[in-house]
């Protein structure tokens, strides 16, 4: 079931085109992360999502009604903030009260004092309690809920703010960075418990993010968004192993992968000046970049897939692994490679190393930039 | 060596501190030591500072009950308050309207209310009193409240410190569901109180002292502000009994000077606060 549609929204600052028309479906209880570099428009269609902002161009659909001349508070959504946003000056439970109280409540019976007159005013005001205290117990900050956010730490402020957007069960909940201002330790572990919250409460969820690490591992699909334009969207298998364009292959994967320009046609595959004849797997495609992933760069001596002459540039040693910067011949194109602590150790001893691009994992690219789906190509062999 | 030189320099900055707050307190101990004589002491040949015999009594006793002293800062407080309960209420929701809402010809607003500024009251004062004197409002606490029912500077600082609040703050209240009015009640007017008791102390003590407006549309002792009093008592007197006059003032400066000696953190906080801000 359809619980957030996107259709084909354009926004623009001035003359700059933040949103280039992005269409998106996501569905019930998915959790779907907008995945981008700074100032690529993924935090601008968040907001114009919940509707801080108004887009110039399209329509957006939160389960099956058009929102768009909706504010906020109508949209039945809710935001988690980068900074969290809480009321400085309210405690915990007030600040996660604040989204039930301003809808349960009329003006006139939230003045203080009135639910000790109005049995109405009172009853709400005890359900209120009660539903603050029951999220606060799933989110475990029950024992701060006397607490003002300026004695919280970050993490503990990152909770209430959860509290806060799910304790009036929206049907979308929407999150801007929140992770950002978290140490790295701490976001690790906030990371699972929002993967586990959102489990539990399986609210559909829009993650804002820039980085990848969150959006592979907390994310049901990710939507690369580079340059105000949807790249892709699609699991976070399919992004990786699958990407459409060179874009989305750099963007995502940590080391970059490796692009190298070279021309793949029916006579075979010229690669860096050099041609490699016969390359299986590879017959009948055309392409005019590929890219390899540096953990499919091997030194294996037996295998499928061309093998180059490199010169050794730099070494990296991270523990369970190592990276080996690498030039390949007089070109001075520079390729990258993730390898086991023994080739690392062999690799020190000498300047060259002779690699091999694993065929089965190599990504075809055309002169546009997008990836050509090679088993397709193989098939038209 | 050093620590001669750093002795010198501390003598020079403590004897130029000295000189200045001498030169300020100056006039007000003279109110002080004069309200304490009697009027032959006050044109004896040599000054005292102290004067003996102390002639205090008569003059705060001819001060108190001669005219109607408690009356006049009752009418004070009643002003000073009344203004800055309806300045804040107007100038805070149209702070927040310049700082945290995008429209077009925010901007030119906003430097219409900063040309506002440059305006003194005075200018302005005499079609104000044309109006309240077709009202038939001369005379009541309406003709010396009403002129003052907003405030550009107000408008101005609140301004200034909205926009130190986090947007997303005001969003999130957006979200949460309140309206606009709502988020200026409960989310901004709380965190905006360190500006509004900056303005406060700004507003009460321009009021409080303010002779000019209370001179324009008060006639009688009963509406009279405190110091318009003190100048009733004057008249009253032709000049025969400075004593008693500085008693008076004595006694009509005393509220601001007591509210300063017991806040004086906060008052002083709030102006560095303007300081930076503005």
């Amino acid at each position: 079931m359809q619980s957030l549609r996107v259709d084909n929204v354009r926004k623009n600052f001035g003359t700059t085109k933040v949103l280039r028309g992005i269409s998106l479906d996501i569905s019930k209880t998915e959790f779907v992360a907008l995945l981008g570099p700074s100032g690529c428009g993924k935090t601008t269609l968040l907001r114009i999502i919940a509707g801080l902002e108004r887009q110039d161009a399209g329509s957006v659909d939160i389960a099956g009604r058009c929102v768009d001349d909706l504010g906020p508070a109508e949209r039945d959504i809710a935001l988690v903030f980068q900074s969290y946003a809480l009321y400085p000056h309210l405690t915990v439970a007030q600040n996660i009260a604040v989204p039930l109280v301003m809808r349960r409540l009329s003006a006139v019976q939230r003045l203080p004092g009135l639910s000790r007159l109005s049995g109405y005013a009172r009853t709400q005001r005890r359900d209120i309690a009660r539903d603050v205290a029951q999220i606060a117990e799933s989110m475990e900050i029950g024992h701060l809920l006397d607490r003002k956010p300026g004695q919280l730490s970050g993490g503990q402020k990152q909770r209430v703010a959860v509290a806060r957007a799910l304790v009036r069960k929206p049907s979308i909940l929407l999150m801007d960075e929140p992770l950002s201002n978290l140490d790295a330790k701490l976001r690790v572990q906030m990371r699972q418990e929002i993967v586990g919250m959102h489990r539990r409460h399986g609210a559909t969820t829009v993650y804002v993010t820039h980085d990848q690490t969150e959006a592979m591992t907390m994310a049901d699909r990710i939507a690369v968004i580079l340059n105000g334009e949807l790249q892709q969207i699609g699991t976070p298998a399919e992004i990786y192993k699958q990407p459409a364009s060179i874009d989305v292959a750099e963007f995502v994967g940590s080391p970059k992968i490796n692009i190298l320009p070279c021309t793949l046609n029916t006579h075979g595959l010229t690669l860096l000046g050099t041609a490699h004849a016969g390359t299986a797997g590879l017959a009948g495609a055309s392409a005019a970049f590929i890219g390899i992933r540096p953990e499919h760069v091997t030194v294996d001596v037996e295998g499928e897939g061309p093998t180059v002459r490199c010169k050794i540039a730099s070494l990296e040693y991270l523990g369970s692994e190592a990276l080996i910067q690498a030039r390949v011949g007089d070109s001075g194109e520079e390729i990258c490679l993730r390898t086991d602590i023994d080739v690392f150790e062999r690799a020190k001893q000498s300047d060259t190393l002779k690699v091999r691009f694993s065929a089965r994992n190599m990504l075809l690219f055309g002169q546009d930039r997008r990836r050509i789906d090679w088993s397709a190509a193989q098939g038209t062999a | 060596m050093a620590a001669r030189r750093r002795q010198l320099a501390h003598l020079r900055s403590f004897t130029i501190l000295t000189l200045g707050a001498v030169i300020m307190l100056a006039p007000y101990v003279v109110m002080l030591s004069t309200s304490l004589k009697s009027q032959e002491q006050l044109f004896a040949a040599t000054f005292q500072l102290i004067p003996s015999p102390l002639h205090w009594k008569e003059n705060f006793s001819r001060a108190l009950l001669e005219v109607p002293l408690g009356r006049f800062m009752l009418n004070g407080v009643v002003v000073c308050a009344g203004i800055l309960v309806v300045q804040v209420l107007t100038a805070v929701p149209c702070a927040y309207v310049l700082a945290k809402i995008d429209f077009r010809g925010r901007e030119t607003l906003f430097a219409i209310v900063l040309a506002a500024l440059l305006i003194p009251h005075q200018v302005t004062a005499i079609p104000v009193y044309v109006v309240l004197a077709s009202g038939n409002l001369l005379d009541t606490f309406l003709a010396l409240i009403a002129p003052f029912s907003t405030s550009a500077f107000a408008i101005f600082l609140f301004r200034q410190f909205f926009r130190g609040i986090p947007d997303d703050l005001v969003n999130a209240a957006r979200v949460d569901g309140m309206s606009e009015w709502t988020i200026v009640w409960r989310v901004i007017m709380p965190l905006a109180y360190p500006a509004i008791t900056a303005f406060s102390i700004f507003s009460i003590v321009a009021h409080w002292n303010d002779l000019f407006w209370p001179m324009v549309v008060v006639t009688t002792p009963e509406m009279s502000t405190p110091p318009l009093g003190v100048l009733f008592f004057r008249d009253q007197e032709s000049g025969g009994s400075q004593g008693a006059l500085m008693a008076g003032t004595v006694i009509i400066t005393a509220p601001l000077i007591l509210a300063f000696l017991f806040a004086q953190k906060k008052f002083i906080d709030g102006l560095t606060m303007t300081g930076l801000k503005g």
